[in-house]
């Protein structure tokens, strides 16, 4: 386990290393030339060079780029970057994952035990209506609806949870909405084929020969192999749930690392959306470590090499 | 796989001429239908409806929507239907445009990884997890901003971001596909890497990469979408959906209903569409290989 975990660290940290070679680069190739755009235009060639000089920019590009990661890292900016920044999202983002596998849970059993019927294909044109709806949108709508036209849901900002618990209760309601009815439709698909594929198996007909009732068969028996499958879309949707993020946090004006994003983007301010893309894709490293660690507590065949 | 064909075993799955094709789902025909009502609605419909999406006329705004102005003003005064209609342009072709291209990547790069094997695999299967592991829009919005914000900047970084979803499948079709002892034949024949790729491997792959084309569509629409809500992406004053919600989202107050509604209800119909024909492509798939295996 230990092993595995360090592997998978070690991975995640090369991944990183990647992602921060991409946004050096992609900032290299557009700061042509930042001392002509600090010192303007009537500048001799001497003074450029000069700042150049002053700010390590004659330097090889390599090195640059350690002295980048050195500035990036160490000057305490990405941990404040972090702790401020990092809780709205990350809350944010499990409670929607939380809601969205709950939602898909029921919806899938339901969908099981009541095969080929009028209700399993209710939910299943639900399931289709609701990946087809983009999540900026259907959070414009909540809003429009439940804070603008009947104003009974705060629609903006995530008051610190220790401020009270309801406020922040209130608060989380419509992002987690939005977040977990964007990605329960492939999630819940995905659970049902597991489920319909589990229920065929040899070990469910000699349970259920047995006399084992269709409850205690799903819960006993198929439906923790199900999981699996399950865990393994959760995470590779993280990325794409974070895009949501970074759309539901400008729409309820939740102070997280998306609206650091948009905000130091817009401003131009490289360094902070440099700080802010490398803790966004922390998170998606961090969030897939843990559905591996989560796959092997679920499936205890699994060998952690 | 031998689960799924268990119960297909009392009924023989149906090959030749009666094997099901994709032309003979309704699910295909419905997304079909939908997309080319769509298409029709874009651009052949600024034909037959030639109303500026553009021109705004001050005493229309607050305006609903009536028979003289199917779907409402906007809050400048300008024709949502005509609005609408233009809207969706770019959205389609940057969508599908990029979906292609980046499908074309992932087939190319999913192939030399599957095929090539070692160290070409490995580090191709590490870009493709890094680039996988980045939540799309932080490439697209930075890039966005450090270039010029155009509809071709949008093509270009969505098709170079997307590739990966493409590789991993074609990946993994590839390494099974190379044991199968036809490739093996081939091999001992003394083709080259480059004909086996070609002829051998890349022809039973073909229904892999459809699908899969169908889902970087619609993750490509809703990514540009995604972008241009932010203000990032497509630029103003050509519209787009996406760009027309965010401006609705401006004066939620004001109650004007029909500016958010009928982009996003074209949105969702453009995506189920995509969806629908994606799921078509899927059921085929898994009957024809129930059937061949």
């Amino acid at each position: 386990m230990t092993r595995f975990l360090l592997r998978r660290v070690a991975e995640a940290v090369g991944a990183l290393f990647g992602i921060m070679i991409l946004i050096f680069a992609l900032l290299h190739l557009y700061h042509g030339s930042p001392a002509a755009a600090i010192l303007g235009k009537q500048v001799t060639p001497q003074r450029i060079a000069h700042l150049n000089a002053q700010m390590g920019l004659n330097r090889p590009v390599p090195i640059q780029f350690l002295l980048w990661m050195k500035a990036a890292l160490w000057n305490g900016a990405l941990v404040g970057v972090l702790t401020r920044l990092l809780p709205p999202t990350v809350e944010l983002l499990g409670l929607g994952v939380l809601v969205a596998v709950l939602l898909a849970v029921v919806a899938a059993t339901v969908q099981v035990h009541h095969s080929r019927s009028l209700l399993d294909r209710a939910i299943g044109v639900i399931l289709n209506t609701l990946s087809a709806i983009p999540g900026f949108w259907l959070g414009s709508l909540l809003v429009f609806v439940f804070a603008v036209t009947y104003p009974i849901l705060p629609a903006s900002g995530v008051p610190v949870m220790h401020h009270g618990l309801g406020t922040w209760f209130r608060h989380e309601i419509m992002p987690v909405t939005t977040l977990s009815l964007s990605v329960v439709g492939p999630w819940a698909r995905h659970l049902r084929a597991s489920l319909d594929e589990a229920g065929t198996a040899d070990y469910v007909r000699t349970a259920r020969a047995k006399g084992v009732a269709e409850f205690n068969l799903v819960r006993h028996h198929t439906f923790k192999n199900s999981l699996l499958p399950l865990i393994t879309i959760i995470g590779m949707s993280l990325p794409t749930m974070l895009n949501t993020v970074i759309a539901l946090e400008i729409i309820f004006a939740i102070r997280g690392l998306g609206v650091a994003l948009i905000v130091s983007l817009n401003g131009l301010f490289f360094a902070l959306a440099t700080t802010v893309s490398l803790a966004l894709a922390l998170v998606t490293v961090l969030g897939s470590l843990c559905a591996d660690v989560a796959y092997g507590l679920v499936d205890p065949r699994i060998q952690y090499r | 796989m031998d689960h799924s064909v268990t119960p297909i075993m009392d009924h023989p799955v149906p090959t030749g001429w009666h094997a099901p094709t994709i032309l003979n789902q309704s699910i295909f025909w419905l997304g079909f239908l939908m997309l080319i009502g769509l298409i029709g609605l874009c651009f052949i419909g600024p034909l037959l409806y030639p109303a500026s999406p553009y021109a705004i006329h001050l005493t229309w705004i607050g305006h609903g929507p009536s028979p003289s102005l199917p779907l409402g003003a906007d809050e400048l005064g300008r024709n949502e239907l005509a609005r609408i209609m233009v809207g969706g342009q770019l959205l389609i072709v940057v969508g599908v445009t990029s979906a292609l291209v980046a499908t074309a990547m992932g087939t190319v790069i999913g192939l030399a990884a599957g095929l090539l094997g070692g160290m070409v695999d490995r580090v191709l299967t590490w870009t493709t997890d890094v680039v996988l592991s980045i939540p799309q829009l932080v490439p697209l919005l930075l890039i966005d901003v450090l270039l010029r914000p155009s509809a071709t900047t949008m093509f270009y970084i969505v098709a170079v971001t997307s590739w990966p979803l493409a590789a991993r499948l074609v990946r993994a079709e590839a390494l099974r596909t190379r044991e199968l002892e036809y490739v093996t034949a081939a091999r001992s024949l003394g083709a080259s890497d480059i004909r086996i790729a070609l002829r051998h491997v890349l022809p039973s792959q073909w229904s892999t990469i459809w699908v899969s084309s169908t889902a970087q569509v619609g993750s490509a629409v809703l990514v540009v979408a995604t972008a241009s809500f932010l203000g990032f992406g497509l630029p103003p004053p050509f519209p787009n959906w996406a760009g027309m919600i965010a401006a609705s989202t401006a004066n939620m107050s004001a109650g004007y209903w029909w500016t958010m509604v009928f982009p996003g209800l074209a949105f969702v119909l453009l995506q189920l569409s995509v969806n629908f024909i994606g799921d078509a492509l899927r059921e085929t798939l898994w009957v024809q290989t129930a059937a061949s295996s």
